[in-house]
């Protein structure tokens, strides 16, 4: 394992496979810093554009997009006070009380080297886990498969934002919008309308433009220009970015570490994601700290351990992505679309087959995070410009790629029709505040979950005990039941 | 108990659970041949959209919904063209070609956000700019870097 891993590496010393993962780098930095963008809709942006791609090439971009643009949703956090993704809310709190005291340069510098420690422990944590964590879901059996599957499901709808009813109602509709199409086990079209284009199913390109790309144009043409005084001034230089090791020191080894295992285990999480890594990690440096009058006033210790968090979780997220199939966000739902087009499937038997070709998504992690930090003091002075970005430029740009991204990647006119579709849906869903990860979860574990549940009940002649008789299935639904006690009935709270 | 727009969604999203509760009857009915059969999956998931509807509804009606409103989801006269630019683009693109739909359609998009920073008759010079701009960027990108195929239209 150890020399494919090293592999991963070595491919990164390939010209071309470095380009991408620079170009997926500053992708991912421009798209999570500028707001109501996120690392989610630049991934899926890509899509299209990765049918062409070598797959070695379309992960290392992926990866490097998703590192740096977790990161980024702090950036535009701490310079204007309007975070670029909802996960940099915690940064901005403690990041822009900073950056009022004429701090800014020292909140993204300490910001930045959090995100880089953090990026880089969970990448190292993948590297260790994935492969045991692989090995053990080989044993894994169909209603044990149909338990993870549920687990999954479940646990998206319980940790999405708000209500839980509307949670409920997004991710019916994506597992709705999943069975579309021929049945995966009997001769039989469903919900197609006689539609030759219908037969087929919704593919997942157009239901991700849709959902992230052509809702969020959407809502943008909903929201006003940010005016200059939204977005002052900040002059600073190079120099001013690189952090004071003192602040470091008191910040301390073991708050990053913490965090960083914080974020990596949330990550795993199916549904856990971003904000709520640094959110828990927060909590948890405040319960312990020996300031915590100083949060939410500017603390150095705050900030660390929210950014820690939010980067170890891209680590965190892979691991039951590659090992078991489950995507546990809405960025490693769209990289799980990634694989399914280059004719690799996320599950057991990845790793132990394809780790070779796997091995450099895990270096791009690494490099990534590396790269976080250097870009801060390459990039620190020019951030406050991501905030007044021309929107004419930037939503005529997304409008193109999301529209002819589906056509040329499909060549279908059917499928730009079903990307604005479910676009226009989606929009509607957000006017109402229903959460759409949810349901991009449905539609890509859909399948899934209907395939292992038929499968039981034929094994089992329509026994639904068949569910309940294994010990992994059994573990997993008490995990399942665990979890809403813990993230619903019992959530934590940062006050 | 007054009827919100968040109940009337609601509502809508019940008319839909019905549409397909309509369409899944017409599929064989589960365990019918001793298998559970492609309705099986459809039923439980118009009970869990319908459930998930209802309570919805209720909070509504009843007045103990918690609304944290997406701050950035507001409905307006732009996003109304948004779309119909978009239903043109989609219309147009095959009969057209690449070229000029996505110059016509990248302009109007980018009128759009425009005209509010520089007012109506301005945002025309930078539109025509910026949409010849992402025309060529464009083609770059899909044809000459990753050798995907655009329509050159029936003209």
């Amino acid at each position: 394992m150890f020399a494919e891993v090293m592999g991963g590496f070595a491919a990164l010393a390939n010209p071309e496979t470095f380009l991408y993962l620079v170009g997926g780098f500053l992708m991912g930095l421009v798209f999570g810093a500028i707001p109501g963008l996120t690392a989610t809709l630049a991934i899926a942006l890509l899509l299209p554009f990765t049918f062409a791609m070598e797959l070695t090439n379309a992960l290392v971009m992926v990866m490097a997009i998703f590192m740096s643009g977790i990161y980024a949703g702090s950036v535009t956090g701490i310079t204007v006070n309007i975070p670029g993704a909802a996960s940099g809310a915690i940064t901005t709190m403690e990041g822009y009380a900073l950056m009022k005291r004429g701090h800014g340069a020292k909140a993204l510098s300490l910001d930045a080297l959090a995100s880089s420690i953090g990026g880089v422990l969970g990448a190292a944590v993948l590297m260790f886990v994935a492969v045991p964590m692989s090995e053990f879901a080989l044993m894994f059996r169909t209603p044990d498969k149909f338990a993870l599957v549920f687990m999954a499901v479940v646990t998206v709808v319980i940790v999405a934002k708000g209500s839980i009813w509307k949670s409920l109602v997004t991710v019916s509709l994506g597992l709705m919008i999943s069975t579309i199409g021929f049945d995966n086990m009997v001769a039989q079209g469903r919900f197609d309308f006689g539609s030759a284009n219908l037969i087929e199913g919704v593919q997942l390109l157009p239901a991700v433009i849709g959902l992230f790309a052509i809702c969020e144009l959407l809502l943008q043409g909903g929201s006003k220009a940010r005016t200059a005084a939204e977005t002052p001034a900040f002059k600073v230089k190079h120099r001013d970015f690189w952090p004071d090791w003192k602040e470091v020191r008191d910040i301390g080894f073991w708050t990053y570490v913490k965090s960083s295992v914080i974020g990596v285990l949330i990550g795993m999480l199916p549904g856990g994601g971003a904000s709520m890594a640094s959110f828990v990690a927060y909590a948890e440096a405040k319960r312990v700290s020996k300031k915590p009058e100083e949060y939410g006033n500017g603390s150095h210790e705050g900030l660390a351990a929210a950014e820690s968090a939010n980067n170890a979780m891209c680590g965190g997220a892979v691991v039951p992505l590659l090992t078991l199939g489950i995507p546990g966000d809405s960025v490693t739902a769209i990289i799980f679309g990634v694989l399914l087009i280059h004719g690799l499937v996320p599950g057991p038997g990845l790793l132990t087959n394809e780790m070779a070709t796997i091995a450099p998504m895990f270096a791009a992690l690494m490099v990534a995070a590396v790269f976080v930090f250097l870009s801060v003091l390459v990039f620190g002075p020019y951030y406050i410009w991501l905030a007044r970005m021309n929107r004419g430029v930037l939503y005529a740009f997304i409008a193109m790629v999301a529209m002819v991204g589906t056509y040329a990647s499909t060549y279908s006119g059917f499928q730009m029709w079903m990307a604005l579709a479910i676009g226009i849906f989606a929009w509607l869903l957000r006017l109402m505040s229903y959460p759409l990860v949810p349901m991009l979860m449905g539609i890509i574990l859909g399948p899934y979950l209907e395939l292992y549940m038929r499968r039981t009940l034929i094994t089992s002649n329509g026994d639904v005990m068949a569910f309940f008789t294994n010990p992994i299935s059994i573990g997993l639904y008490l995990m399942t039941a665990l979890f809403i006690y813990f993230l619903r009935i019992k959530a934590p709270k940062v006050a | 108990m007054t009827m919100t727009r968040q109940a009337l969604f609601a509502l809508f999203i019940l008319a839909l659970d019905v549409a397909y509760l309509q369409q899944a009857l017409q599929l064989p009915r589960p365990f019918a041949t001793g298998e559970p059969g492609p309705s099986l999956m459809p039923m439980v998931l118009v009970f869990t959209l319908g459930l998930g509807a209802l309570g919805v509804l209720v909070q509504e009606l009843r007045g103990t919904a918690v609304h944290d409103d997406d701050e950035d989801a507001n409905f307006s006269l732009r996003t109304v063209a948004l779309i119909a630019l978009t239903c043109g683009f989609a219309w147009a693109f095959e009969p057209l070609g690449y070229v000029y739909a996505t110059l016509c359609y990248a302009f109007g998009v980018a009128w759009l956000f425009e005209q509010e920073r520089l007012g109506p008759v301005k945002a025309i010079l930078t539109s025509v700019v910026i949409s010849a701009g992402i025309t060529g960027v464009g083609w770059l990108f899909f044809v000459t870097l990753f050798d995907l195929f655009l329509p050159s239209g029936y003209f």
